[in-house]
Order: structure tokens, then C-alpha cells, then sequence
């Protein structure tokens, strides 16, 4: 993985706290940024354009949240013809849906990730994202 | 009394048949078709006897006329008319009578039977008419009920993916609760997070069993040609019996191909096997994997023994989250044989299950 920041994207609280507590288990070496909204993801984005940000290694995006909510997110990500780079997006969804998936993959998802249930599922997941 | 419209240019002709009815009818006499209208304008008509040949006049379309008013028509032929006659029957004519023939009786008889023919139709077109206005109204609340349940469907759909997300948050909170205070956490509350964790585990199965539920009804997959062998030969791999496992002796039937959904096949033959094993009694516990071509058409099952279950019990079972109160303590989130009769639904069959004391259960279900 890249030297970028690893970058949450989900509207609820709980989740990105939960998830800074797993990464800090892991001792992921980038750093996490948390964020609680796709336009906050858009606007980060764009500071990497001009140079005012680093370039995140991946971001994990939730779909469920409100407008905009992941699918849209990606859209303006994947339609802005400004972003001469493009960010690794896994979208993250809280259950399996084959429909879900595929939507996200034609999107320009780069991967799909269930939401994992108990801690050993996160862990393999943050230790794959960090290998 | 009936009244009854005689229609013919023969004025003797007109005469003698009004004789013979002016006893038992009301009768009326008209020389024309115009004539025949004016009365029927004014009086009100039970019956017409109308004679074929009236010069000037074409009595078929006069007949025509008169039947679509609902009105009973005899023809009166003269003799050697029968084809004629048999004509005007095709035209909606009730009756004929050959005028040379006539008496009192022929007349009483065959007008009252005229009259009566024409009664019960109307009835039977307002019985039909009911029926029919009673299925459209039918169709409505069935279109109506679909729609519903359409929409309870998507609702669970979308309530069990929303439901899934805290739940996760949940179980992974308390695995880390549980992993930052290891060093100073007691027995008895380990004990406690373990079993926030247990159901939790149950509740997202449930969830799941729930979208399962509603993603069968709602699968836009196509149906193809099932080897139901491979299929029982994947769930009982995936259940981990061979023929080397003793506790378990397993008989299959020849099974044949069937127009399917894979995954739901499977899914429904998983969920009869651990039925069969959970609640089936033996030693060595039997399980049977049947087929039987019936006059009714095939029908598939899957066989346990030991196990009995009451004829309140055996229309229960299908039901979503119904669990045998003697079995409450047993895994499973009672989803499993409601999953079976949405799938058996899918293929437009039926489900059932047949009981024997001391023999054991039969799940039977037949595929479209």
C-alpha cells in the first residue's frame, strides 16, 4: 500500500469510531482519516488536486448514508474530469447483495467489502489493506 | 296471466289462433311488423308467435328484432317448412309450430314453455353477470393484495439491511470490550459478553433468514435444467456425511433432472437435511432422499426416523420463526422450513409433511 492516508467514509459515528479502534490494533502505518460525509470526501479529493493534500492509498466508502450517499459519492469522484488521479475505492455495505455489488463494480468501484461482523473478520480485513 | 302478441297478415289465420289462446292468454293481434311494434310500445308483452311467411315483411329480421328486445319468439311454419323452421331456431327463435297443427294444448304447452326458457336465461345472464362482476372485484383485491405484499417485502427487505449494520457495530464493540479489559474482566463478566455475542449472532441470522426469505420471491434469475443427484451430493458434502459416517445412514432414491433455480434447490434440500438431523431420533438416525412418480406427478422428499409431530404441529411448521416448543432449545431461528415453502412456491409446487408414530417424518414437495 501506498504512503497516503487510508480514508472511512461513513456517516455514522459509531462506525468510525469502531473502526479507529481496530486500526489502532493493527498498528496500521498510514494514517486514518476519518470522514462523515461524501461531499467531506469530495472537498478532500479536490485539495489533492491541487497539491493541498496527499493522495489517499484507498478509500473506504460506505454505501448506505445519507445524500449523497456511496453510489453518488463515486459518481462525482468517477465524472470529474478534474481529478487527473483517481482514488482505490472499496465500497462498504453492511450485507451481502449480489445487486449492490455489481452496481458498484459498473460504478467504478475498484472492490466490494461486506461490513465485518466480529473482530477477527476486521482485523484479516485491516491487515489485507495494510499488507 | 301471460300476454301474447300474435304476428301474421292472415287476418283468419290471426283469428283462429286467438281463439285458442283467449282462455289461458292475454292475447294481442298485429297484421305487420309496424303493427307488432306499436303493441309492444304499449303493452307489455310476455310472448310472440310470429308466422314465417308475412308478404312484404322479411320475418327473419323481425324475429332478430324481437329476440334482442329479450323476447321469447315462436315461429309458426306451415306444413313441409322444417328447414325453414330449424333456421329460425339457429336466429334465436324459442320454438316453432306448424300452424296446421294447432290445438289449445300445443299452444299452452309450448308458449308457457317459451316463457319459461326465457326466464331462466335472464336469471342465468344475471347470475353470470353477478359472477363475473363478483371476479372482477376478486382480481381488484388480489392485484390489490399483491401489491402489498410486494411492498411488505421490501420493506423487510430494506428494515433487515438497515438492522444489520447496528447489530454489526454491536457484536464488534463487545469483541473489543471484551479484549481491552481482559486482565481485569471476571468470570461472571466474560460470561455476560459472551452472551451478548451469542445473540447477537442469532439476531443477524435471523436478519439473514429474513432477506432470504424475501430475496426468493424477488430473484429475477432464470430457471434451468437441475441434476437434483449433484444437488444432494453438494449438501450432504457441505454437511459433512459420507458413507463412512455411522451415526448417519443415508438412502437415496434415483432423482431426476427438474427445471429449477440452482441455489434455491440446494438451499431447500440443505434446510430438509438439517431438519431431518436435528429432530430425527436413531441409532443409527436414517435419512431418505426420495422420489416417487405419482398420478399427480412427481413428488420429492426427504425422510427421518424417530421423529413425530402432532397435526396441529405439521401445519405450523412452515410458518416464519415457528419453532417445536419441545425443540425451543435447539439452534435454529425457525426460518428453516418457511424458506423451503417460499422456495417450493417459487417452482409453483406444494410442501407438505406426513407423519407415522415410531416411524418417523416424511417431508414431501412436488415442483412445477
Amino acid at each position: 500500500m501506498g504512503e497516503g492516508p487510508v480514508i472511512l467514509v461513513d456517516d455514522n459515528e459509531d462506525a468510525l469510531r469502531l473502526a479507529s479502534a481496530v486500526f489502532g490494533i493493527v498498528e496500521l502505518k498510514n494514517t486514518l482519516l476519518l470522514l462523515n460525509s461524501g461531499t467531506k470526501l469530495v472537498a478532500y479529493l479536490e485539495k489533492v488536486q491541487v497539491n493541498e493534500a496527499v493522495m489517499p492509498s484507498v478509500v473506504l466508502l460506505d454505501i448506505n448514508m445519507p445524500t449523497p450517499n456511496g453510489f453518488e459519492t463515486l459518481k462525482k469522484i468517477r465524472d470529474n474530469p478534474t481529478f487527473a488521479v483517481k482514488p482505490k475505492i472499496i465500497m462498504l455495505t453492511a450485507s451481502n447483495d449480489d445487486k449492490d455489488k455489481d452496481r458498484a463494480l459498473t460504478a467504478g468501484a475498484n472492490d466490494y467489502q461486506v461490513k465485518p461482523f466480529d473482530l477477527t473478520e476486521f482485523l484479516e480485513f485491516a491487515k489485507a489493506l495494510s499488507a | 296471466m301471460i300476454s301474447v302478441l300474435v304476428v301474421d297478415d292472415d287476418t283468419v289465420d290471426r283469428l283462429l289462433v286467438q281463439d285458442l289462446l283467449e282462455d289461458d292468454f292475454q292475447a294481442f293481434e298485429a297484421g305487420s311488423g309496424d303493427e307488432a311494434r306499436a303493441y309492444l310500445e304499449r303493452e307489455k308483452i310476455d310472448c310472440i308467435l310470429l308466422d314465417f311467411l308475412i308478404p312484404g315483411t322479411d320475418s327473419l329480421a323481425l324475429l332478430k328484432e324481437f329476440s334482442a328486445r329479450r323476447l321469447p319468439v315462436i315461429m309458426m311454419t306451415g306444413e313441409g317448412n322444417e328447414d325453414i323452421a330449424v333456421s329460425a331456431m339457429k336466429q334465436g327463435a324459442q320454438d316453432y309450430i306448424n300452424k296446421r297443427k294447432l290445438s289449445k294444448e300445443l299452444l299452452q304447452r309450448t308458449i308457457n314453455n317459451a316463457v319459461h326458457t326465457i326466464d331462466l336465461k335472464r336469471n342465468l345472464e344475471a347470475k353470470t353477470n353477478q359472477l363475473s362482476d363478483a371476479n372482477d372485484e376478486l382480481l381488484k383485491k388480489v392485484v390489490e393484495l399483491e401489491v402489498l405484499n410486494n411492498d411488505l417485502e421490501n420493506f423487510i427487505h430494506i428494515a433487515a439491511h438497515d438492522l444489520r449494520e447496528p447489530l454489526k457495530s454491536l457484536s464488534l464493540y463487545c469483541d473489543l470490550l471484551e479484549l481491552e479489559t481482559k486482565s481485569v474482566l471476571s468470570n461472571k463478566g466474560a460470561d455476560f459478553i459472551s452472551s451478548i455475542k451469542r445473540s447477537a449472532k442469532r439476531l443477524a441470522s435471523l436478519i439473514d433468514d429474513l432477506r432470504a426469505l424475501t430475496h426468493i420471491a424477488h430473484s429475477k434469475s432464470q430457471m434451468v435444467l437441475v441434476d437434483l443427484t449433484q444437488v444432494i451430493d453438494e449438501v450432504l458434502h457441505d454437511a459433512h456425511i459420507d458413507s463412512s459416517n455411522s451415526k448417519c445412514v443415508i438412502k437415496r432414491d434415483q432423482l431426476p433432472n427438474v427445471l429449477g433455480y440452482p441455489p434455491f434447490l440446494v438451499e431447500l434440500y440443505r434446510n430438509l437435511l438439517e431438519n431431518a438431523i436435528k429432530y430425527g431420533v436413531g441409532d443409527p438416525l436414517e435419512i431418505a432422499f426420495t422420489f416417487q412418480q405419482g398420478s399427480e406427478g412427481a413428488v420429492y422428499g426427504v425422510k427421518n426416523s424417530g421423529s413425530f409431530l402432532s397435526p396441529e404441529e405439521l401445519v405450523k411448521i412452515f410458518q416464519p420463526f415457528y419453532r417445536m416448543a419441545v425443540h425451543r432449545s435447539t439452534e435454529g431461528t425457525g426460518m428453516g422450513l418457511a424458506l423451503c415453502k417460499k422456495i417450493v412456491e417459487r417452482h409453483k409446487g406444494k410442501i407438505w409433511a406426513e407423519c407415522v408414530p415410531d416411524e418417523g417424518c416424511h417431508f414431501k414437495f412436488t415442483l412445477s
